[in-house]
């Protein structure tokens, strides 16, 4: 097996914390006692120790595994940063460490995990350049990625996100491919951490390469490829980039709460709490003035919660937190259905999408009622800094956490979140179909940041959107021709849609009602940003 | 070289769509309206660093097998060593290559930056020439119109060192013999001998048979619950509506199959 993984917490623990008994524990869940046995001060209290998730081990699970093809590798950490299950890392290293850890394995494993690691331009060449004109500054660095496979569930998302560079693929999990994996996950975990020099902190995506800001470390019980995981391991990232380890978390009961605490699981390495589904923010208020009365005022607190706690039964108390104006940041992981109960119908679920209690039937075709933009509703709370984004558009997503991170004042999140099961897509889209939610305007991706100006339009940007100016956006096939993207297009690309099409692909009036309820908040959206809409006043003109 | 640096320029500057990665990168890493895309590849991408480039537009340029494959004949003609590789791509960057992309109703030009040129030319491996007993065994018991192709897919270090060498050498040998060739079972080959580095085809064989086992392993029962089955089993309503990978994944069983049927056939015809 490999080295240990179990990931160590540093801060101080209470007076009661019992390490021993944590590694019993641990200990007997992984061998299979775990329901044998007795109270402790962990379950009286309702505590899970911190990162034990880093100790689970889902080797028997995954069906298969990425390999890579480190030639192809340019270091983009698309890989690291959409896996949900912190199962693929990246890692820099100098010539000299390698061959130093190197040293230490046996000679016939030397070749493959010395092809783990490729000079990309990223961190090789353009280091290079520099220590060639001074000598003072470091020498490239080689660059690896390495799959940990008792994280890795095999969802294959790392491929997707991989695409055309093809520098990893899916191959079978075998019983002669698996010890070469520990062997790599080993050389990885043996090697020291990427130097600081090799990690430039205003490229976002790098921030995972850095061991400290990996406060989600896997080991979760969410399913394959969950479009969840990958985001609140992003946002945490950031946030550690600002604040290191002085933040806390209040979560709303969900599909977040369930797999981040299964016990005794806790993937997260800092303080976390989880109340009721309905009052996370309220709760969160609470944290807040207690922080806040006791010498704590720069600690950061997070919100995390699904759609149905923050735009259904919780959403009073989400408006209640932000007409407060306390300094409290909500993301809300939005999958347009109560993913965890079965797959019913949330005020964030489309017109006519299908789910428990819309059913499509002879009578109801889908769910009725239009979309709660949860997004433009905050922004109507007086200074509430408002982000509508999705994971995998990074640069995006980090401007978004990092602005809301430096917001004096309530901040919320709202990200398009995919959930395999109950969208009926693969195990491997999560971030295509959010990447596609955004290009269809099914769910259009803003930046509301207050301290941005006085007018609507100074504080309202539609940046990151594709035809930021046109009705529907547009990409060219790889034939050369021109396609439009619509609502319907996405929607052809979802299960939860697909009673909405005959055989011959002709959608509903039902979704095409949907279409143009989206087309029609995009122009609000449009609107209220300032752009001016070409079609439509191509439109105007024709009368 | 003159008819390789030519193909190479065809190869560097033809027009092609943007893709819908590079676009996404391109708006993402650059944050850049996607109506600004034209005017900036023209004169904004060379202000970016060279590492962002790499980023953005290595989908567009990172040669597969079988654009290797469309060089095997300028390789064998030609010796390129590293420094001659190295010359070449100086040469092609201070050439002012400028490539056509299509996007939207537009075309955008952009004069390629070197990062772009080094990564293809590089990847291109026009320095790898065969072991002559490879590559006559290749023209010896392939068809003429895959050896390209199959010279493209030996050339790489997967099929390098005596043991290898002497599995390659038999399946050639098999394939003639019993004319159970196909190039995408060759290139899947390729692919599991890069995966398991077998020492002798004895090995490959037991890595095979370990494979389809594990295959087989997995294809139980997933559903306990009827209705969980109905709505999310395969042709359950909350199916995905596209799976290439699972499609992807029956196609690699069939060839992990057909190749352990053909050591057998090998085996059989050896003996006979």
């Amino acid at each position: 097996m490999s080295d240990a993984n179990y990931v160590k917490i540093t801060r101080p623990t209470p007076d009661w914390y019992d390490s021993k008994r944590a590694d019993e524990v641990i200990v007997a869940y992984n061998t299979g006692g775990g329901s044998a046995q007795p109270a402790d001060p962990f379950v009286a209290e309702s505590v899970i120790p911190a990162a034990t998730g880093s100790m689970r081990d889902f080797s028997y699970i995954a069906p298969d595994l990425p390999e890579l093809t480190a030639e192809n590798c340019v270091g983009c950490m698309d890989c690291v940063n959409n896996c949900p299950d912190t199962a693929i890392l990246g890692k820099v290293a100098t010539r000299g460490q390698l061959e130093q850890t190197l040293a230490d394995f046996p000679a016939e494993q030397r070749q493959l995990l010395t092809d783990q690691f490729v000079e990309t331009t990223k961190y090789f060449k353009a280091f290079e350049k520099k220590h060639e004109k001074d000598a003072t500054a470091p020498e490239g660095g080689l660059f690896g990625i390495f799959i940990d496979p008792t994280k890795c569930k095999g969802c294959g998302e790392c491929v997707e996100v991989c695409g055309d560079r093809n520098a990893l693929k899916m191959i079978k999990k075998t019983p002669d491919n698996l010890p070469d994996y520990f062997g790599m996950w080993k050389l990885h975990n043996r090697l020291p951490a990427s130097p600081e020099a090799y990690i430039n902190p205003k490229v976002a995506v790098d921030l995972m390469l850095k061991p400290s800001h990996s406060h989600y470390v896997g080991g979760a019980g969410s399913c394959m490829g969950c479009g969840e995981a990958s985001v609140i391991r992003q946002a945490l990232a950031a946030t550690a980039e600002k604040v290191g380890e002085n933040y806390g978390i209040v979560a709303a009961t969900g599909c977040n709460t369930v797999y981040g605490s299964t016990y005794p699981y806790n993937p997260f390495t800092v303080p976390w709490t989880n109340s009721l589904f309905e009052n996370a923010p309220t709760d969160a208020m609470g944290v807040r003035a207690f922080w806040d009365e006791t010498g704590h005022d720069d600690r950061v607190l997070w919100v995390l919660g699904g759609d149905g706690a923050m735009n259904d039964i919780g959403f009073q108390a989400l408006s209640r937190m932000l007409a407060s104006g306390m300094n409290i940041k909500v993301l809300v992981l939005d999958t347009q259905v109560y993913s965890n109960t079965g797959g019913q119908t949330s005020t964030a679920s489309f017109v006519g999408q299908e789910a428990k209690m819309s059913s499509h039937g002879k009578r109801d075709l889908g769910k009725l009622e239009r979309r709660k933009e949860l997004g433009q509703i905050c922004m109507m709370h007086p200074n509430t800094f408002v982000a509508q984004s999705v994971g995998p558009i990074t640069s995006h997503f980090f401007k978004s956490v990092n602005l809301a991170l430096e917001f004096d004042g309530p901040a919320v999140i709202n990200v398009f979140t995919t959930c395999q099961p109950e969208h009926g897509v693969a195990d491997d889209m999560a971030a295509a179909q959010a990447k596609l939610a955004v290009e269809s305007r099914a769910f259009p991706i803003y930046i509301y940041n207050p301290a941005a100006g006085r007018t609507m339009r100074e504080k309202l940007s539609l940046i990151g959107n594709p035809n930021i100016d046109r009705d529907w956006a547009s990409r060219k096939r790889k034939d050369g021709t021109t396609e439009t993207v619509t609502f319907i297009d996405w929607c052809k690309t979802e299960g939860r849609f697909r009673k909405h099409f005959d055989k011959s692909g002709k959608p509903t009036e039902l979704l095409l009602r949907s279409q143009q309820e989206r087309l029609e908040n995009w122009w609000q959206l449009q609107d209220l940003a300032g752009i001016r809409n070409k079609d439509q006043e191509a439109a105007a003109e024709k009368g | 070289m003159k008819r390789l640096r030519e193909k190479l320029i065809a190869d560097l500057t033809r027009p092609r769509p943007l893709t819908d990665q590079v676009t996404r990168t391109l708006m993402d890493r650059c944050e850049l309206r996607s109506d600004r895309i034209v005017p900036f590849l023209a004169d904004g991408i060379h202000k970016v660093d060279e590492a962002t480039i790499d980023t953005i537009f290595s989908p567009m340029y990172t040669p597969d097998w079988h654009d290797r494959a469309r060089y095997v004949e300028d390789v064998e003609r030609v010796s390129i060593t590293p420094a001659v590789l190295s010359a070449i791509i100086d040469d092609l960057a201070g050439s002012g290559l400028t490539a056509e992309y299509l996007y939207e109703d537009d075309t955008a030009p952009m004069r390629l930056p070197e990062v772009v040129i080094d990564r293809w030319v590089r990847r291109l491996h026009l320095e790898v020439r065969l072991p002559d007993k490879i590559r006559q065994a290749v023209e010896a018991t392939i068809p003429k119109d895959a050896q390209a192709e199959v010279k493209a897919l030996t050339g790489q270090p997967a099929w390098r060192g005596d043991h290898r060498e002497g599995i390659l050498i038999t399946f050639l040998t098999g394939f003639s013999r019993t004319g159970r060739f196909s190039v995408d079972k060759f290139e899947y080959l390729t692919g599991l001998v890069h995966t398991y580095r077998p020492h002798s085809v004895d090995h490959f064989r037991s890595q095979v048979d370990a494979l389809i086992q594990s295959y087989h392993e997995e294809s139980g029962e997933h559903f306990f619950d009827p209705h969980l089955k109905e709505v999310y089993g395969p042709d359950g309503a909350m199916s995905p509506v596209h799976d290439p990978y699972g499609d992807h994944r029956q196609r690699q069983l069939s060839l992990a199959t057909e190749l352990k049927d053909d050591l057998a056939e090998f085996a059989t015809q050896a003996a006979g």
